[in-house]
């Protein structure tokens, strides 16, 4: 098992990475509520950058993993609580049942909402960079998740945490990402950013 | 991708669609065109949303071009997308889809979109199955809650029913008993146990044949009974028995259930009930006995006297009607005897004089008032004979001062604790107040006796509810106390009120006095009356004559009527002449006292004189609603029934 410590991203480099975070999010939160006809908002979003990681997820989590390598590198995952999973499968699917937990079309209703949520935000990031990249299928993991690719000690990899509160027609429903990047791509980004969203 | 490389995508278990950055259809393997019906040739090079216009929607258009341009794989699960391909299986069912949309290169570097479809029937289907196991396993569980709920209730219920219950084999051999059966018979499950085996039959003080169980079970019927059960002291008692037969799956009965009663006190309480309804109904026959012996008393006393008068020159002849007056005297005080049997309750009524008797009871009171309450005794000089129960006078006067010592009880240390026993005679003169609230008092002579105490007093509102049953302010009380004490006074043909203020409380207790012999003899020698004009109404005709004859040798004159009806109608006639009515309580058609009623609508001041030859306590209540009336016994002596007129026709026509 190996637990991710590295330096922590600054907090001017948080700073400036957030809008793009917000424009992704907002991007998806539209996505999803063009395809399921729901009021979707992004009410909050913030960003911290954990030296060390404990669990990424709990045993109650349903997370929504994608590896992506070439130029941009790294990995990112969408958390989804057991109260959070149940409250978004049961608003935008109008399934019933929301107690059951080995539910594979309840797993592919949260691959599609994380996937939508993943892409939405490698998007926006992938436009900044004007670069290419290769992605693994999105994949979903169940339970605790203790590690993580590029999770190495020696890795020059970043760990970003976004902690975000949307409005799903009323509901409030709290969403964890996990974004791992190297630090090269962290400083290209965060240099054009600011130049990319204004233009 | 190389074109030849495609039709690898045949192999796969999913549809597989190939479209360029136009979305035009590059390849379409053989799952698609199974499930679509459409052959590769006649969709290549064609419009994908064209043949799936809900491609054309901005979301799903937005999403695949991020895909295009070489964004991350898209998924479109089934749930939020419902027939994205519109393909229908055999039923004609939409196919349930699971889509994943991935990035591909053409050989020439061009951008692709490579659709994979995967078919989600079967796990569909298997989620259904899923779910209906689970709906299955989730009703199931409710319902084992709900046996387990009652179970637990049925156990609790039978673990602290009062009834024991045993179940045994057929054979009669317990192998259950409740703790209610260890509780009846002493004997304990473990006694049970180790006595194994443990018939039931047993118990029983009379030997039935071990086989009357087993052909009651056999027949799997209901047997319910009484049957003598011994404890395992030795005693034994009356049980009610019940037995029923419990059958297993197979519809023949495995063990027997029984429900034991111990009902030894229920047969007391009958037999309580039985005696009890006995007592009554003899009371009931000396009642009547009584009062018809009275009557005929009354009839012989009043001929007697008539006789003696007749006979005045004849002095032999006046001393045998003495000597027959003294054996009716001594008929009528068994009589007396009997209706005092009859009475309820058994009240025992003699002659006592009062004051000597409270002296005692004060004595007596001491020792249960703490020595800190003052008590203040004051009783007026003379005998004051009266009539009664002493030990339940006794017994309703010591309520009375317990009460007092209750009240007394709540005062602070700075203030003298006192209780007041007083004993005069009723001054008809001085006490207005108590002779408007009780009528009863204006007529012969009463002894008050009064309890006062210094204590909390009692308040306005309840005052009036103090000699209610149940009715108290105590905690530890019952509340009977003042009520049986107001009962035995009113069988002395008593009265009592309370009074109460700031000051303190005053219990007041008035009973009857008797008359001395001094009196009575001074008025059978008083003067004749002045021909007043009496109504004697009795359905009896031997009382009617004989009393006529009697009050006409007295000097008075005499109207008669047979019954209430003719008493009114004798009134509606010589109403404003008749001085006093003399009224038997209980006759048929109309009784005294309704009478009476319509009597006083017609003439409110004319005096009553009722009598009654039952005894005077279940009348007394009827005729005290009444002001100038009086109730007397029968048989009575000319000498009094004299008596009375006078005093009440004197005070109906105060002298000038």
């Amino acid at each position: 098992m190996k637990l991710f410590v590295q330096t922590p991203v600054s907090v001017e480099q948080l700073e400036t990475l957030r809008p793009v975070f917000k424009v992704g999010f907002e991007q998806a939160m539209t996505v999803l509520g063009d395809m399921t006809a729901h009021k979707l908002k992004l009410l909050d979003l913030s960003l911290t950058s954990p030296h060390e990681s404990k669990p990424f997820a709990t045993s109650d989590d349903a997370t929504i993993c994608l590896e992506f390598s070439g130029e941009l590198a790294g990995f990112s995952a969408v958390v989804f609580s057991a109260s959070s999973a149940a409250a978004m499968v049961s608003s935008l699917s109008k399934s019933k049942r929301t107690s059951i937990d080995i539910d594979p079309l309840r797993t592919g209703t949260l691959l599609e909402i994380g996937n939508i949520v993943l892409n939405s935000v490698l998007g926006q990031w992938l436009k900044i960079f004007d670069a290419k990249a290769s992605f693994s299928l999105p994949y979903c993991v169940e339970g605790v998740l203790k590690s993580i690719p590029f999770a190495q000690e020696k890795s020059d990899k970043k760990l970003i945490r976004l902690d975000t509160l949307l409005n799903i027609d009323g509901l409030e429903v709290s969403l964890l990402m996990w974004m791992v990047v190297s630090a090269t791509s962290l400083e290209k980004i965060t240099l054009l950013a600011p130049e990319k969203l204004n233009a | 991708m190389p074109k030849a490389n495609l039709h690898i995508l045949n192999a796969i278990p999913d549809g597989a669609c190939l479209v360029d950055e136009h979305l035009n259809i590059v390849f379409w393997n053989t799952l698609m065109q199974r499930w679509s019906g459409l052959a590769e040739q006649d969709v290549v090079g064609k419009n994908l949303s064209a043949l799936f216009p809900k491609l054309k929607e901005d979301s799903y258009q937005l999403r695949i071009n991020q895909v295009l341009q070489g964004g991350a794989p898209a998924v479109f699960s089934k749930q939020l997308h419902h027939g994205l391909f519109d393909f229908h299986g055999e039923s004609g069912a939409l196919q349930p889809q699971r889509v994943t949309l991935s990035h591909v290169l053409s050989e020439k570097g061009k951008p692709m979109a490579l659709f994979l479809v995967q078919d989600m029937s079967l796990y569909v289907n298997q989620m259904e199955k899923y779910e209906h196991l689970i709906e299955e396993f989730d009703a199931e569980l409710k319902q084992r809650h709900e046996l387990e709920r009652n179970n637990q209730m049925l156990v609790s219920a039978i673990e602290h029913a009062d009834e024991a219950l045993i179940v045994m084999r057929c054979t009669g051999e317990i192998v259950y008993i409740n703790p209610a059966f260890s509780e009846q018979t002493g004997w304990s499950a473990k006694a049970i146990e180790q006595a194994a085996p443990f018939y039931y039959h047993q118990l029983f003080v009379t030997a039935i044949d071990q086989s009357h169980i087993r052909n009651l079970t056999m027949m799997a019927a209901n047997w319910q009974g009484r049957k003598k059960i011994k404890h395992r002291d030795g005693e034994s008692f009356t049980a009610s028995i019940s037995i029923s037969p419990i059958q297993n799956a197979g519809e023949q009965v495995s063990h027997v259930v029984v429900v034991q009663e111990n009902i030894n006190e229920q047969l007391q309480l009958e037999e309580h009930y039985r005696t009890t309804q006995k007592q009554e109904a003899l009371a009931t026959l000396i009642g009547g006995i009584a009062h018809d012996f009275n009557n005929l008393l009354s009839g012989m006393m009043g001929h007697l006297y008539l006789a003696n008068r007749e006979v005045q020159g004849l002095p032999k002849t006046v001393e045998r009607i003495h000597r027959v007056q003294h054996v009716v005297n001594d008929i009528a005080a068994i009589v007396a005897q009997l209706m005092t049997f009859a009475r309820k309750g058994g009240i025992e009524q003699q002659k006592f004089p009062l004051n000597s008797f409270l002296k005692e009871f004060v004595k007596l009171a001491e020792h249960a008032v703490p020595e800190y309450i003052h008590m203040n005794i004051d009783f007026e000089f003379g005998e004051f004979p009266c009539l009664g129960d002493v030990d339940r006078l006794q017994e309703s006067l010591m309520n009375m001062v317990q009460n007092a010592v209750d009240a007394v009880d709540a005062l602070s240390p700075q203030q003298e604790a006192e209780i007041r026993i007083h004993l005069s005679v009723f001054d008809k003169t001085k006490q207005a107040k108590w002779l408007k609230r009780h009528p009863a008092l204006k007529e012969g002579k009463f002894a008050q006796i009064t309890i006062w105490d210094n204590g909390r007093g009692i308040d306005a509102d309840i005052i009036d509810r103090v000699f209610d049953p149940f009715f108290t302010t105590q905690h530890l009380g019952s509340g009977l106390g003042l009520s049986v004490a107001a009962g035995n006074i009113k069988q002395m043909n008593g009265l009592y009120d309370v009074t109460s203020d700031a000051s303190g409380t005053c219990i007041f207790v008035w009973l009857p006095l008797l008359d001395s012999e001094e009196n009575v003899e001074e008025v059978a020698t008083g003067r004749a009356a002045r021909g007043q004009l009496i109504l004697v109404v009795d359905d009896e005709h031997i009382i009617r004559d004989t009393c006529a004859e009697v009050l006409i040798s007295l000097g008075y004159q005499v109207i008669t009527a047979n019954n209430g009806y003719e008493a009114i109608a004798q009134m509606e006639a010589h109403g404003e002449r008749v001085d006093c009515v003399l009224m038997d309580m209980i006759m048929p058609k109309m009784n005294g006292s309704v009478a009476a009623g319509h009597i006083r609508e017609m003439y409110p001041n004319v005096p009553v004189i009722f009598a009654t030859a039952y005894d005077k306590a279940l009348s007394i209540d009827a005729t005290r609603q009444f002001e100038q009336a009086m109730l007397i016994s029968k048989p009575f002596a000319p000498h009094a029934i004299h008596k009375h007129i006078k005093a009440m026709t004197q005070k109906a026509t105060p002298l000038a």
